[in-house]
């Protein structure tokens, strides 16, 4: 179990439930776009409301306007891009109780100043939204050997042109497994520590 | 102690209020989208009843249609008049709500295939049942009312099937 204050391991953590719906770069910009609406319809409702909330019942608030604006953006999900809610639902449905997104949540009515606090909240936000985009592009481009594949279920049948053949007869099928989501973050967290490492190298030398 | 009571009370309120607000944003957006949702709903159930009746989509007309829809069991047949399969149309009540099921039968009452044409389930789940969920049963609650469904005799008649 990671301690309080190490906030890698929060992130890695919060970024769990959303790896195995992260099959293709539509899937995770779908997340990311959930993420950032949550995120952002929360961040704006308690930096109105923060200097109401008292101490002891302000995880539920968090909780219950994070799941508010969840609901609300999954079903615009629903009406306006259907079938790639059907790749995501359970999933999209979840992020009101990320633990990452939640940790943040909470600072906007700890006693941190509300503009550091909704920049910190908004800042992690967007990463884990690119973070969704790039971990799903990656696990498309190697798993089924295209880029940006079922775009039209975003935004429109125009964008079924987006799709990039990269090589479909050498896709590696396992990546876009569930096993096969958390083996590609493990390659990415290795690749990771090994770039860090070797500039740590460079820096001391 | 009475600081004690009013922050107790001041805390039931915040979160009654926040319970309130939560609910009335999220069913406000619900209902606006509801429409929407539906629409795309009746295209998807359309769309998997096509896929559920296959090659004798063609032999059924909108009466055959409506009678499906209303719960009668009605006959596929091919182009020539040859029975296919049995088609039964059952609603039963899944996790989230309705779920109408196409189940299709042999001759023999055997089941061939149960398709999910309407429902409000997790689509995950829909797709891999395992026994564990109220999905899967009522997967199986619509298959084995079809299969009561049955006539006594036999096969059904293409001859008698509405056009």
């Amino acid at each position: 179990m990671p301690t309080r204050n190490d906030d890698r391991a929060w992130v890695l953590l919060g970024f769990c439930p959303m790896l195995v719906p992260a099959t293709s770069a539509v899937s995770g910009l779908g997340l990311a776009l959930t993420t950032c609406v949550v995120m952002l319809g929360s961040v704006a409702t308690l930096s109105v409301v923060r200097g109401a909330i008292t101490k002891a019942p302000r995880s539920i608030i968090v909780l219950l306007v994070a799941g508010g604006f969840c609901a609300c953006a999954v079903s615009v999900m629903r009406a306006f891009a259907f079938g790639l809610w059907e790749h995501v639902a359970l999933y999209a449905q979840i992020i009101a109780v990320n633990r990452l997104l939640h940790t943040h949540l909470l600072r906007m009515v700890s006693p941190l100043p509300a503009l550091r606090a909704a920049a910190d909240a908004i800042v992690s936000a967007l990463m884990f939204a690119g973070l969704l985009v790039v971990f799903g592009a990656i696990r498309e481009g190697f798993g089924r050997g295209t880029l940006f594949a079922g775009m039209e279920l975003l935004f429109g049948e125009g964008a079924a042109a987006w799709r990039v053949e990269l090589a479909p007869d050498h896709a590696l099928a396992l990546l876009v497994t569930p096993a096969g989501a958390f083996l590609c973050a493990g390659v990415l967290l290795a690749c990771h520590r090994a770039v860090t490492a070797r500039r740590r190298t460079s820096h001391a030398s | 102690m009475f600081d004690d009571v009013r922050e107790r009370l001041g805390n039931f309120f915040a979160v009654a209020i926040a319970t309130m607000c939560a609910g009335l944003l999220a069913h406000v957006v619900f209902v606006a989208t509801s429409e929407r949702i539906a629409t795309h709903e009746r295209s998807k159930a359309a769309a998997r009843l096509r896929a559920a009746i296959g090659e004798a989509a063609a032999s059924l007309g909108d009466s055959a249609i409506a009678a499906l829809r209303a719960g009668r069991r009605v006959p596929a047949c091919d182009e020539g008049g040859a029975f296919l399969h049995s088609l039964t149309w059952v609603q039963t009540e899944g996790y989230g709500g309705p779920l109408e099921v196409l189940v299709v039968t042999d001759h023999a009452g055997g089941v061939i295939d149960r398709r999910p044409i309407a429902h409000r389930e997790t689509p995950g789940f829909i797709d891999a049942t395992t026994g564990a969920t109220v999905t899967a049963k009522a997967l199986a609650d619509a298959v084995r009312r079809a299969r009561l469904a049955m006539p006594p005799h036999g096969a059904d008649n293409c001859r008698d099937a509405d056009p």
